[in-house]
């Protein structure tokens, strides 16, 4: 967290060994939405192999900006909106205990807010992806044919097949089975 | 008398592979649809978990992508049921994928027309598997049916008999390998079970030699990469007309037979430079481990492919595939056994072996591979083909299989043929 020309920014910064553990992206965003009443900006910063992890969209609609970073190279690729901080944080100017108190229940509050946020917006994004796979069951079917012989739908692997005529007669005296 | 008429739209394949499941009715044309044979357990503490409205015990087939969490997790929750054609009776976590994968096998094409009374499904199992997986395939089918009644007649058959049928060749020698072993099955208009020859040696052993040999040629760091050390192997290894003759000429003229190989978009690339009469070890290696070169690596640490019991049968390490051809014909009656050597069926990835042109002096492909090795045994007029569309082929028997036999010929558990009607 930092101020610069009187705007107090935080930056959430995930690294790449975050990955190996599950629900951190959600973590992270989570608590970077929580500080949004405590400073004016706030940015998630992710390594660039994690980006595809995270939809744009849905840090934008909280107003939290979006940084892709890797060995060389730092980018802003979504702008964080400017909150007004209701209050400075702790860790910038001393509180007294009870404002302190005070914070943490906003804070809390601003957490299930965004929590339920997110998991809207999660909730209607897979219900969009259910409903693209949810396209009727595929019926393929061919007309019933009144002929047992073969015909121009037949299947290649069909036609002229000796099998058809050794198959048939399974089951039939004289057929032989060798075991 | 048949209904070919029903059949001829509701006969239904599926082919519960290693790797892929195929499956569809008859009306899918010349190929089936195919998806991974796997399943994805989902954790169910996972936010995604809860947030689906019915949520489920495990996902298969084209959705599993959409459901899968951190790496980590995958080991344990991404599970593929078949081992080497084997699942084993008590996995129950493997059998809960083939029940749910089946079930979504019918889903894609449940049948709105109202003269639908189930389909005759033809499924298809490895010719190694144990009677217990027949038994659990139609427990499966049945618990199916009680849900709705889209079986009305069930029935399992051998891959490589359902390959003889989509090859339409009745009498052969139907070998098959993949990348764990190799199954040589003698048909006869039926498959002849008591002279199937099982081989614990495949893809994934030529793979390790072509590790040993990168390694070997100073490319240790490469050797670690499954993935590239199988491209090497596709890329360079070479099917020998004869070993000791190839390694002659290549060593005697290196430029020709260099074994150069870049791995397209990157900057990795092998050269064996002098060394590359090794690329004629690999091809070798797939049809027969016993030549004395093998013996140093197998000294330095290749695992020697051994014997090995794998559900009923016993899988055999070293036997060459000419000694396993004669081994499983010779168990056939006399009469026929003239008859299986003329019509030879290779089918599998294990078989892709094609040289170049200007190497054919040297290297050759897998089906004159094995008449050779057969002339080394003395047998003679042997035809030796590849499988066509060797992805599809046993769905395709098993399409043919379900459109012909008669309805009324019943399953029987001493020929393990024949339809089970699923206690109708």
């Amino acid at each position: 967290m930092f101020s610069y020309d009187g705007v107090v920014t935080a930056v959430r910064i995930l690294e790449e060994i975050d990955l190996s553990r599950r629900n951190s992206v959600l973590e992270a965003v989570l608590s970077s939405t929580s500080l949004t009443n405590q400073v004016n900006r706030v940015y998630l910063a992710l390594p660039k192999l994690l980006s595809a992890a995270i939809d744009g969209s849905i840090v934008e609609q909280h107003g939290i900006g979006l940084m892709v970073f890797d060995e060389t190279t730092l980018e802003e690729v979504v702008a964080p909106k400017h909150f007004q901080a209701k209050n400075n944080s702790p860790a910038l100017v001393g509180e007294e205990p009870y404002r302190i108190l005070h914070d943490e229940i906003a804070n809390l509050r601003a957490r299930i807010d965004s929590l339920e946020g997110v998991a809207e917006s999660m909730r209607s994004e897979i219900a969009r992806l259910r409903s693209l796979k949810c396209s009727p069951p595929q019926i393929r079917t061919t007309s019933i044919s009144s002929s047992p012989s073969p015909t121009e739908q037949t299947p290649s692997f069909m036609k002229d097949n000796p099998w058809v005529e050794v198959l048939s007669r399974r089951g039939q005296e004289g057929d032989r089975y060798v075991s | 008398m048949q209904n070919l008429s029903y059949k001829q739209e509701f006969a239904f394949g599926m082919d519960y592979g290693t790797g892929d499941f195929k499956y569809g009715p008859i009306s899918c044309g010349e190929r089936p649809e195919i998806v991974e044979n796997r399943g994805y357990f989902p954790e169910k503490e996972s936010i995604m978990y809860r947030t689906f409205e019915s949520p489920k015990e495990i996902v298969v087939g084209k959705d599993v992508p959409l459901y899968l969490q951190a790496s980590e997790d995958l080991s344990s929750r991404l599970v593929y049921p078949m081992k080497n054609g084997v699942i084993e009776k008590n996995d129950a976590q493997a059998w809960n994928v083939v029940r749910e994968i089946t079930k979504y096998g019918f889903e894609t094409f449940r049948s709105a027309n109202p003269a639908f009374e189930g389909f005759y499904l033809v499924s298809s199992l490895s010719s190694l598997s144990p009677k217990y997986m027949y038994e659990k395939l139609f427990e499966i089918y049945r618990e199916v049916n009680r849900e709705q009644r889209l079986i009305k007649a069930a029935t399992v058959i051998q891959q490589p008999l359902a390959v003889a049928i989509a090859h339409k060749t009745t009498t052969c020698v139907v070998i098959e390998s993949g990348h764990g072993n190799t199954q040589v099955c003698p048909i006869s208009r039926y498959p002849v079970r008591n002279a199937i020859v099982a081989i614990n040696r495949g893809g994934g052993d030529a793979n390790a030699l072509t590790a040993e040999i990168l390694k070997d040629q100073g490319y240790g760091d490469l050797a670690k990469e499954e993935a590239i050390v199988r491209k090497v192997k596709e890329s360079i290894g070479l099917v020998p007309i004869d070993l000791d003759k190839a390694v002659a000429l290549a060593r005697k003229n290196p430029k020709k037979y260099r074994a150069k190989f870049k791995l397209p978009g990157t900057r990795i690339s092998v050269d064996f430079e002098e060394n590359s009469w090794t690329r004629f070890l690999i091809g070798e290696y797939v049809f027969n481990p016993n030549h004395e070169l093998f013996q140093s690596y197998f000294s330095r640490g290749l695992g020697k492919p051994r014997d090995a019991k794998i559900g009923e049968a016993t899988f055999k390490g070293t036997l060459d595939f000419g000694d396993a051809v004669v081994e499983a014909v010779e168990r056939c009656p006399i009469e026929l056994q003239q008859h299986l050597y003329r019509q030879i069926l290779l089918s599998g990835g294990n078989f892709s072996w094609d040289p170049p042109d200007n190497l054919r002096d040297a290297a050759t492909d897998s089906t004159n591979k094995m008449r050779i090795l057969l002339k080394q045994k003395g047998i003679t007029n042997v035809k030796s083909i590849m499988t066509e569309s060797p992805q599809f082929s046993v769905w395709r028997g098993c399409i043919i299989y379900g459109y012909a036999v008669p309805e009324d010929y019943e399953w029987n558990w001493e020929r393990m043929e024949g339809w089970n009607m699923l206690g109708k």
